[in-house]
């Protein structure tokens, strides 16, 4: 090889052919980074001018949002040049004409390949990182780049490349296999897609069919794309939660993603070289490239194609016949799978009607797959570890305090609400836990063939007989068992194992905000601002002393343990607390985040006093001479609206114990069961200083229905 | 020279090309003649080293031809449908195939293009078809390689151009090494350029022979016997391809030395005796025609 036929001169001959995808990504990185960095380096100088926000938290949102993983134009920019390039630079290979052309000429056929294969990396790489350069300097030349935020967009500039490297390579592949720009497109979504698209459907499969299936957060099937991969590995889903406690850093996973994506990269090169020296020229023009894939491949895509119409049809038919539809959308599914593949493969309407060996070994492969979850052959529904293999065991019981992990700001992708809960517990009494377990896998083998979510176990809804329980056993062998069983409410056994678990200190250390957010608190060096009460009559937040809120955490904490299963079948919480809090270390954003302490019962006397004292008004339950009258509205049968007006102080006396503010009716849904029919509208008698400062004189009430399985009181 | 050994291309259920044993001598234009779909195409772009063959091989001046940039650097390859850059020029194509033939010459594309009055910096998607098919044979000619492979690249050119491009190869042969190889449907075309003509039908190589053997084995007399002798009386001794008779006036193509063929005829006492000229038409009509194979069919 002489230097006339030198690599640089193939580079420069092939870049010559694109210039449209460079002029192209030169335009998209200029709107992407320098012209937002302007638009972002004004308005920050404004806000900071303005005094709306300062400096600190203006250069940490600068290095984010415009240089760092927070600028979805670029992320979107680098993933479109990655498709575009591969297919743009291969599509020589699909050119009968080109493909002779290059084939003639007296250049390696690999040669050829890698200059495209560079060039194309070259063409969304040089101008992201020339305009990402031109963004650095707005940022230096404004005042808003300091070098930690510059050592934070190089850390990005690294994730980014070996995300776009790693799409970039997937299409590339995609387009060698193929031999047509548009099935090339369409092979990029099966590479980039289909194993995320298989894990998905068996999640969903399992869940539809078994029972007792634990869920588990569908953060994980993110690794399995490189698209979502991209997204994991900028912490995207995570930003707010992590920009508040580290506000420029990316998680050590990201890094160590990136670098698998680098050699995931690599070795993808070497099979692309080694695919091109072995793809024959005459495929181009043709859907697939080799003969030998067409048959794999028809059966890869067949088998969640028709999977995916056998979750579909029993999804639109609720409580329906589940079975017949399965079988139904199954059959569909893989006729249309088939049909659509040959068509594309053989370009000819009617090769729908060939190649049917592969749809047969696409039907069994899909029918033991689907029958594994129908059937249950594993035991998956009826399998429980035995007692003696135990070393511990956690329950979350969602009914209970439901609203707990809504407002943890911790709470990230991969971790699930009942994770969140279960995953430090440890109750080393097993013997309850294990007697829910049994309950709830008998239960579970009655149920299997009652179809996807039977209508009587989901009749009446918050006040249903059954609601979910997750339970985790934790094996001396260091295994775990996780699932997810119905519980009955009506069960004496249940009832008295869950009291037993109840109170536990350990189950109420995982199971209330209190006694959790002093580690956070300390942990993450925030700032409290405020502490706020909120109730349905009354909401404030105060400045208070460390001194005065430690006071209260530890009253409240104490009150607390206090709370039985008995209490929480019959009452229902009367206010909220929560910390208003900026992080300590410069906020990258203007408002404040909460942090909760939790609800605050009736039986928390101690708690309310403090609250009074410290300037809140904190009231416990209603008392009769506070109330002026009661309006009770009822829905009819027929749609129409009654109303009846309680005066008498006597039967106003007699109601109140048995009314639930609608605001936290359902906080212990699991165990309050209320009658969300009977509406009641407490007025209170208003004091002239009480008029000024309550936000409400009317509030909402449900009348309680009774103790679970006691069948009502009223 | 050129060898192919027993090359076989498929496509999917069709045999484009089917166990062709062919040599390709240096110095002499080499004629492959087929219908459409005859594996002419294939065939070249097999020895063009874009397709290997699925059995034989294929090897140019001994070294096989796929992936062999070395080899490739012997010869220039005219597809049928000439690919050129999107917006390009003459001049663009030409940097090209500069950077990719070491042999390149860009002198003589210069003066080709001045002479085959094409303009260098139009684009050639502005270009007619003869245009284009002139342009690639301008290329192919710069790249000054040895052997060049055109691709029903005569069809199109209109017969001053076309005269033109026969003269230049005839020059090129006469003052460097260069053997042309051109595949054409058409037998009119190659009739006064090629040396050597094979013969493609659905993939087999019917026959591939010189043509001035083919034409000194072949001739056409016409002849007028006295109405005693029987013509038949003779016919054995001869190896009539073909024969017709309009009144007492035999015409007859007979393979075989003429001298000889004569002195036969002479013993029936002709009263008129003439050799006329054979086309290449009539040659490959009687001397496939006997094999087996309907000749007409296959090239009109």
């Amino acid at each position: 090889m002489t230097s006339k036929r030198s690599f640089i001169n193939m580079l420069t001959e092939d870049l010559k052919r694109r210039i449209w995808p460079l002029a192209l990504s030169l335009t998209g990185f200029f709107f992407a980074l320098p012209v937002l960095a302007l638009i972002k380096a004004e308005d920050h100088l404004n806000s900071l001018h303005l005094g709306y926000d300062n400096l600190a938290s203006l250069r940490i949102s600068y290095a984010r949002f415009t240089l760092g993983g927070s600028n979805g134009f670029v992320i979107a920019g680098l993933m479109i040049m990655a498709v575009l390039n591969a297919v743009h630079g291969m599509k020589y290979l699909h050119s009968r004409q080109e493909a002779d052309f290059y084939g003639s000429v007296p250049v390696l056929r690999t040669s050829k390949f890698a200059a495209a294969y560079i060039n194309g990396i070259l063409i969304a790489l040089i101008p992201y990182l020339l305009m990402y350069v031109f963004a650095v300097i707005i940022g230096v030349t404004n005042g808003l780049l300091t070098p930690e935020g510059l050592s934070f967009g190089i850390r990005t500039v690294l994730l980014e490349t070996a995300g776009f490297l790693l799409i970039y390579s997937f299409v590339i592949i995609a387009a060698i296999l193929t031999g047509h720009n548009a099935v090339t497109l369409a092979g990029a979504a099966v590479l980039l897609f289909v194993p995320e698209a298989y894990v998905l459907l068996l999640e969903g499969y399992a869940t539809d069919y078994f029972v007792t299936k634990y869920s588990t957060d569908p953060g994980h099937t993110a690794y399995l794309s490189p698209v979502t991969l991209f997204f994991k590995m900028l912490a995207v889903d995570d930003v707010y939660s992590s920009a508040y406690m580290t506000p420029l850093s990316y998680p050590v996973s990201s890094f160590v993603i990136a670098f698998i994506c680098a050699a995931v990269t690599v070795c993808l090169f070497f099979v692309s070289h080694w695919l091109i020296k072995q793809r024959p020229a005459e495929a181009a023009g043709k859907a697939m490239a080799f003969d030998k894939t067409k048959s794999v491949i028809k059966i890869i895509i067949m088998i969640p194609v028709a999977m995916a119409f056998g979750a579909f049809f029993p999804s639109l038919n609720e409580g329906g016949s589940t079975y017949a539809w399965l079988i139904f959308g199954l059959v569909v599914g893989l006729i249309l799978a088939h049909s659509v593949i040959e068509i594309i493969y053989e370009f000819d309407f009617k090769a729908c009607i060939r190649h049917i060996p592969s749809a047969m070994i696409s039907a069994v492969i899909t029918s033991a797959i689907v029958s594994f979850f129908v059937f249950d052959p594993l035991g998956y529904d009826t399998r429980l570890p035995g007692k003696e293999s135990l070393e511990s065991a956690a329950v979350y019981l969602p009914g209970i305090n439901s609203s707990y992990a809504s407002y943890d700001f911790t709470y990230a992708a991969g971790i699930t609400e009942a994770d969140l809960h279960m995953n430090k517990m440890m109750l080393t009494d097993i013997e309850d836990v294990y007697t829910l377990a049994e309950a709830g896998t008998e239960f579970a083998k009655e149920y299997r063939w009652r179809g996807k979510n039977p209508p009587e176990l989901n009749a009446g809804g918050s006040a249903s007989r059954y609601v979910e329980i997750s339970i985790l056993l934790r094996k001396k062998n260091g295994g775990e068992f996780r699932r997810s069983y119905y519980f009955d409410k009506e069960d004496a056994d249940n009832i008295k194992a869950l009291c037993h678990i109840y109170d536990t200190e350990e189950y109420k250390k995982n199971t209330y905000e209190i006694f959790m957010e002093e580690e956070r608190l300390e942990k993450y060096n925030i700032d409290i601002q405020t502490l706020s009460f909120e109730s349905g009559r009354y909401s404030d937040s105060l400045k208070l002393s460390d001194a005065e809120i430690k006071a209260l955490c530890d009253t409240m904490a104490e009150e607390t343990k206090g709370l039985s299963v008995e209490y929480l079948e019959s009452e229902a919480p009367v206010g909220y607390i929560s910390l208003d809090t900026k992080p300590s270390d410069g906020a990258t954003y203007n408002s404040i985040y909460t942090v909760p302490l939790g609800h605050v019962y009736p039986s928390f006397t101690e708690t309310l006093a403090l609250l009074n004292r410290y300037g809140f008004k904190a009231y416990g339950k209603p008392e009769a001479s506070e109330i002026d009258y009661i309006l009770q509205l009822m829905y009819s049968d027929d749609g129409t609206d009654i109303s009846e007006r309680i005066d008498s102080t006597s039967e106003i006396e007699e109601l109140l114990p048995e009314l639930i503010s609608q605001d936290y009716a359902s906080v212990n849904y699991a165990m309050l069961d209320v009658d969300n029919n009977a509406n009641f509208e407490v007025h209170y008698r208003k004091t002239p200083v009480q008029a000024e400062e309550e936000m409400n004189a009317a509030i909402e009430y449900f009348i309680k229905r009774g103790p679970a399985g006691s069948g009502g009181q009223l | 020279m050129i060898e192919a050994n027993n090359v076989t291309k498929r496509f999917g259920d069709l045999t484009a090309v089917d166990d062709v044993t062919l040599t390709i001598e240096e110095g002499k234009v080499f004629g492959l003649i087929g219908t459409n779909g005859a594996g002419k195409s294939t065939f070249l772009r097999m020895l063009s080293g874009i397709l290997t063959p699925d059995t034989g091989s294929i090897e140019i001046d001994s070294m096989p031809v796929y992936e062999n940039p070395k080899c490739k650097e012997s010869f220039f390859f005219i597809s049928d449908e000439a690919y050129f850059f999107l917006n390009s020029t003459p001049d663009d194509m030409e940097r090209f195939y500069e950077k990719c033939y070491l042999s390149y010459d860009r002198s003589r594309y210069e003066k080709l293009m001045g002479n085959f009055g094409l303009d260098r910096r139009r684009k050639i998607s502005t270009f007619s078809k003869g245009m284009k098919k002139q342009l690639s044979i301008i290329l192919g000619l710069a790249a000054m390689t040895k052997y060049i492979f055109c691709d029903e690249t005569f069809d199109g050119l209109d017969p001053v151009m076309r005269q033109a491009v026969k003269s230049i190869f005839a020059s090129d042969m006469s003052e460097r090494e260069f053997t042309p190889v051109i595949a054409s449907h058409n037998l009119r075309e190659l009739e006064d350029i090629c040396d050597t003509v094979g013969l493609l039908h659905k993939g087999g190589m019917l026959m591939s022979e010189d043509l001035d053997d083919v034409k000194g084995d072949v001739h056409k007399i016409q002849v007028v016997f006295p109405d005693e002798f029987d013509p038949a009386s003779i016919s054995d001794r001869l190896r009539i391809l073909e024969s017709e008779q309009r009144g007492s006036l035999h015409t007859y193509i007979i393979r075989g030395r003429e001298s000889a063929i004569k002195d036969i005829l002479r013993e029936g006492n002709p009263v008129f005796m003439e050799a006329l000229p054979l086309s290449l038409e009539e040659i490959f009509i009687t001397s496939t025609g006997v094999e087996g194979y309907d000749i007409k069919k296959i090239i009109y």
